[in-house]
């Protein structure tokens, strides 16, 4: 199936004018030459509904000529391949398998544009409604309101978070978190960053792209 | 004689104000390149099919492109505001409908567990597919999607989501509509940005009013856009509709008026007067509103392709008035009386072995070869009838004489060194054996229907640069489905779907979304078992909700198929109801093979054409071969001798034959219609050789031979130069065929000479 965003719209743009926005900045100086990204990821998705909240942990790695591969190790183990190819699955079940997962290829398509800090195709999505500096210069974050109605039913607000170092240098994305319109909260925290800019990437990081 | 008789006349000036009134009330000119196509057997399949190709041919494709996507939306969202309000379109759309989404949600949930996506289904035939389930729900809940209460309590297993999910796989299309608009799926670098528009057409794509308004509204969009720095492209079957129409009505005022001049020129010179032009003109005229109000009233309508083969009979019909001038100069010139009668034979002869001949179109069972024959027929008999009953009634005038170049000229003719080399029918025959042999060797026959037609180099590229914006394939194949009940219908569709499968072919059917009642009930039956199922209880035991409490099942009716808003998503696929039968249709790319089964079969509409035209070419060689042994035994039987008989057809015969020779060689289209222009080359030459046997003139005859001859070759070699290859090549070789019979025709007079001898 190649209509993205069908039925459910989780989906995270960025609209913004580059020279008065935090978030663009940060983004530009984190990932603006990337040529690998690896990072451990904390998912944690709160439902009114559920007594406790739905906790997993994975691992991303992005590199912008191979792909992306989003794997979650716990409570179950998927590995999900996207690149131009199409989406690849592997799990207990089935190695390696194509698959039509909308979802997962609007997410890559956003985590990508974020990752390799092209923002032009999400601009006419979100606006910004606030971003700023933590006073210790060390933390940055924007909150995202989606501007078309469509995408208004599925996702309220998106908010990122960021990290600089001393030399306030971007770290790039340390936190998501999307709210939708009931109030249901899903972050995602990212750790563990490991990061190649200007300079190709050991051959055995990419193995897993192959 | 009758056709002197005064009631006589006037019965023929009725007929001809009857028909004439027919035509002009009742013209119908059908433009629709598919009505050209030969139809399959089954009345069913045409009709089905029917159904489909006027479905697709009302649609149209806009796709606008340009850097910016927001102007992009801005300025093309107003243009198609503006030509949806005018009524000449029934669905203008370019973005989600919430409300048909939300209708289409609200009549499918209260069955959700009715329904599985198609790679859900095939998991549920496979064993432990409860706990295959179940992960595959763990991967939702632990995925990147957002959850909800609403999606945990009415879909906990996500099987449904990634069953309304699944609808997109009905469309072909790279389409991107997250943001409402169907935009070009493409990375955010790509540039220009593109957005499309579906439209369908209100009415045909076939009248030409629509096909002006369309045309005229694609061009003021393309002007505003372009203001606006956006790039308008757009296909579709009215487009090309439009081209084709135009491209034949310069082709027929191209023909209509070449052979006009030529006609005006050639008499002017020959007879020195204008009124034997404007009755010559004038009898031309009325034949063909008399061959249009015929054709009209048989089949209801003229084709545009039969009606630009029709224009040519101008260049055939002259013959007869041409016969008619000529004899009567001679009579005048010799002060001796003239009567028309003296010409009958000839005449009609002549005008029998043409019409013999077109007739012969009508065994190949091909609608417009039908058309063109009843339409060259009537035309014919109706400027022979113009000449033998109204040209003595009107013209009294002394007629000069001919010009002594003309004269001269005729002289030329008949004692040309060609002729004199097939004097002898054993040499006409060798040759004719040569040149069909040559031919066998060099010529390639083309029967694909495809190569048949000229479609703008320009609409061309528009359609390709769209399909490849969205790799959109066309489909040329399809699995033609039909059942008497809906049930039945996606009963079969699944079993062919089957069939396809395991032939690996990978597409998706109305059955696989709305299966038949029995195949909801097992989904029903595999969903249950799951969420009651240890594995199931231990699933919500982890999400810390209870069970969802069971239901009853409760079947989709499958009528609902076929009204909103279902019956939009499957617009393309149902066929509704024909002859107490539904069809639908499976688009498939790869090649396949199927059983033969009453209730589907596989529908290659250029290949099983092509495969007709191929079938329609082998015919009309027979009835050409069998027209000639007719007119052989006929000619034999009933007024010459059996060699005389065999001389007198071959040479034409032999003229459209090395017609088709030198066609190969030209490397032209050669078809169906290639046959054709043999069949019209000896009809015509027939007339030649009988005109020129029958006469105890030959040069009176030969320079109303010369005159006519000129006039068909300028008619048909002016066919030569249309865009379409057929036309072109049909053109060319009764061009060439007619002047080799001008030229070896003479020949024939070797029988007077025999004759004399005789005596």
């Amino acid at each position: 199936m190649k209509i993205k965003g069908f039925c459910l719209l989780l989906i995270m743009v960025l609209p913004l004018r580059a020279e008065d926005s935090i978030l663009v900045e940060q983004l530009h100086q984190a990932y603006d030459q990337v040529q690998y990204f690896e990072a451990e990821f904390v998912q944690n998705k709160q439902v009114k509904f559920l007594s406790k909240p739905l906790v997993s942990t994975g691992v991303i790695k992005y590199a912008p000529t191979h792909g992306m591969i989003w794997e979650v190790v716990k409570p179950i183990w998927v590995k999900t391949k996207i690149n131009d190819e199409g989406i690849f699955k592997t799990n207990s079940f089935e190695q390696n398998v194509k698959v039509k997962d909308v979802q997962m290829q609007a997410v890559a398509d956003i985590l990508g544009e974020l990752l390799g800090a092209r923002l032009d195709r999400m601009r006419s999505q979100f606006e910004l409604s606030a971003s700023q500096l933590s006073d210790d210069q060390l933390h940055w974050e924007a909150t995202l309101i989606p501007r078309s109605k469509l995408i208004k039913k599925a996702l309220a607000q998106l908010h990122i978070e960021g990290l600089l170092d001393d030399a306030g240098q971007g770290q790039g994305i340390s936190k998501i978190t999307l709210v939708d319109p009931n109030e249901n909260i899903t972050t995602i925290v990212f750790s563990e960053v490991v990061m190649f800019n200007e300079q190709s990437p050991p051959a055995e990081l990419l193995h897993d792209f192959q | 004689m009758i056709f002197s008789k005064l009631w006589f006349r006037v019965l023929w000036l009725v007929i001809i104000g009857l028909t004439g009134f027919h035509a002009i009330k009742q013209l119908h000119v059908e433009t629709n390149i598919l009505k050209l196509l030969p139809q399959y057997e089954s009345e069913l399949t045409n009709e089905l099919m029917g159904v489909a190709t006027e479905r697709v041919n009302k649609q149209l494709v806009l796709m606008a492109s340009a850097k910016s996507d927001t102007d992009l939306k801005e300025h093309f969202k107003y243009q198609l505001e503006t030509i949806d309000n005018k009524g000449l379109y029934e669905n203008v759309v370019y973005q989600i409908d919430a409300s048909q989404m939300s209708g289409l949600y609200a009549s499918l949930a209260p069955h959700r567990f009715n329904f599985l996506s198609h790679d859900d289904a095939i998991l549920r035939q496979q064993e432990g597919y409860q706990e295959h389930l179940l992960t595959l729900a763990r991967e939702s809940l632990y995925g990147v999607q957002m959850l909800s209460q609403e999606q945990l309590t009415t879909d906990p297993l996500f099987t449904f989501q990634r069953f309304m999910s699944s609808f997109g796989s009905l469309n072909q299309m790279a389409l991107d509509v997250s943001e409402g608009y169907f935009m070009v799926e493409q990375s955010a670098t790509e540039q220009p940005s593109h957005m499309l528009a579906f439209v369908e057409l209100a009415s045909s794509a076939f009248l030409p009013d629509n096909q002006n308004a369309v045309h005229d509204d694609i061009i003021n969009m393309r002007k505003q856009l372009a203001e606006q720095g956006i790039e308008l492209k757009a296909f579709g079957a009215v487009m090309y509709a439009h081209q084709a129409f135009q491209y034949a009505k310069k082709e027929i005022s191209t023909v209509g008026v070449g052979s006009l001049l030529a006609i005006v020129a050639l008499i002017t010179l020959a007879f020195r007067s204008v009124s034997p032009l404007l009755l010559s003109l004038s009898a031309i005229a009325l034949g063909l509103l008399v061959a249009l109000g015929v054709t009209v009233w048989v089949f209801g309508a003229i084709h545009v392709f039969a009606l630009v083969f029709g224009a040519t009979i101008a260049g055939v019909s002259i013959d007869y008035c041409f016969h008619y001038w000529v004899d009567a100069h001679f009579h005048a010139a010799e002060k001796k009386p003239f009567n028309v009668t003296q010409l009958l034979p000839a005449l009609f002869i002549g005008f029998g072995s043409s019409a013999l001949v077109y007739l012969g179109f009508l065994l190949t069972q091909y609608n417009v070869l039908a058309q063109i024959a009843v339409f060259s027929v009537t035309g014919l008999l109706a400027v022979l009838m113009n000449v033998v009953c109204l040209f003595p009634w009107i013209h009294k005038a002394t007629v000069k004489p001919a010009p002594k170049p003309l004269a001269r000229l005729s002289e030329l003719v008949i004692n040309n060194p060609i002729q004199r080399l097939l004097r002898s029918p054993g040499w006409v025959l060798g040759l004719l054996f040569t040149a069909i042999g040559c031919l066998y060797l060099i010529a390639q026959p083309n029967d694909d229907v495809r190569d048949l037609q000229h479609l703008s180099p320009t609409l061309k590229a528009e359609e390709q640069a769209i399909r490849n914006a969205l790799d959109w394939q066309p489909i040329e194949q399809y699995v033609l489905v039909h059942d008497d009940s809906m049930s039945g219908l996606l009963q079969t569709e699944a079993k062919v779907l089957k069939m396809l499968e395991s032939q690996g072919v990978d597409v998706l059917g109305v059955s696989d979304f709305i299966p038949p009642v029995e195949t909801q009930l097992l989904n029903f039956q595999a969903m249950k078992a799951t969420l009651e199922s240890a594995a199931g209880q231990q699933y919500f035991q982890e999400l810390g909700m209870a069970v969802p409490e069971p239901v009853d099942f409760k079947p989709f009716a499958l009528n609902q198929i076929t009204s909103p808003p279902l019956s939009s998503l499957f617009n393309q696929r149902l066929l509704g109801s024909v002859q107490d039968q539904y069809g639908l249709l499976i688009p498939v790319q790869q090649p396949i093979s199927l059983p033969d089964d009453p209730h589907f079969s596989i529908i290659q509409q250029a290949e099983d054409t092509s495969a007709l035209f191929a079938q329609f070419r082998m015919t009309a060689t027979w009835v050409l071969s069998g027209a000639v042994l007719v007119l052989l035994l006929g000619l034999s039987l009933f007024k010459y001798g059996f060699i005389q008989s065999l001389h007198l057809v071959l040479l034409p015969l032999l003229g459209g034959v090395v017609a088709m020779l030198f066609a190969a060689v030209a490397g032209l289209h050669l078809s169906l219609f290639s046959v054709l222009a043999v069949l019209l080359i000896l009809g015509m030459g027939l007339d030649y050789v009988v005109f020129l046997t029958e006469s105890h003139r030959p040069q009176t005859i030969m320079m109303a031979m010369l005159l006519a001859g000129t006039t068909t070759v300028l008619a048909f070699g002016l066919l030569a130069l249309s865009h379409v290859p057929v036309l072109k090549s049909f053109g060319f070789m009764v061009g060439v065929g007619m002047v080799w019979v001008l030229m070896t025709a003479p020949a024939i007079l070797v029988w007077h000479n025999s004759d004399r001898d005789d005596s």
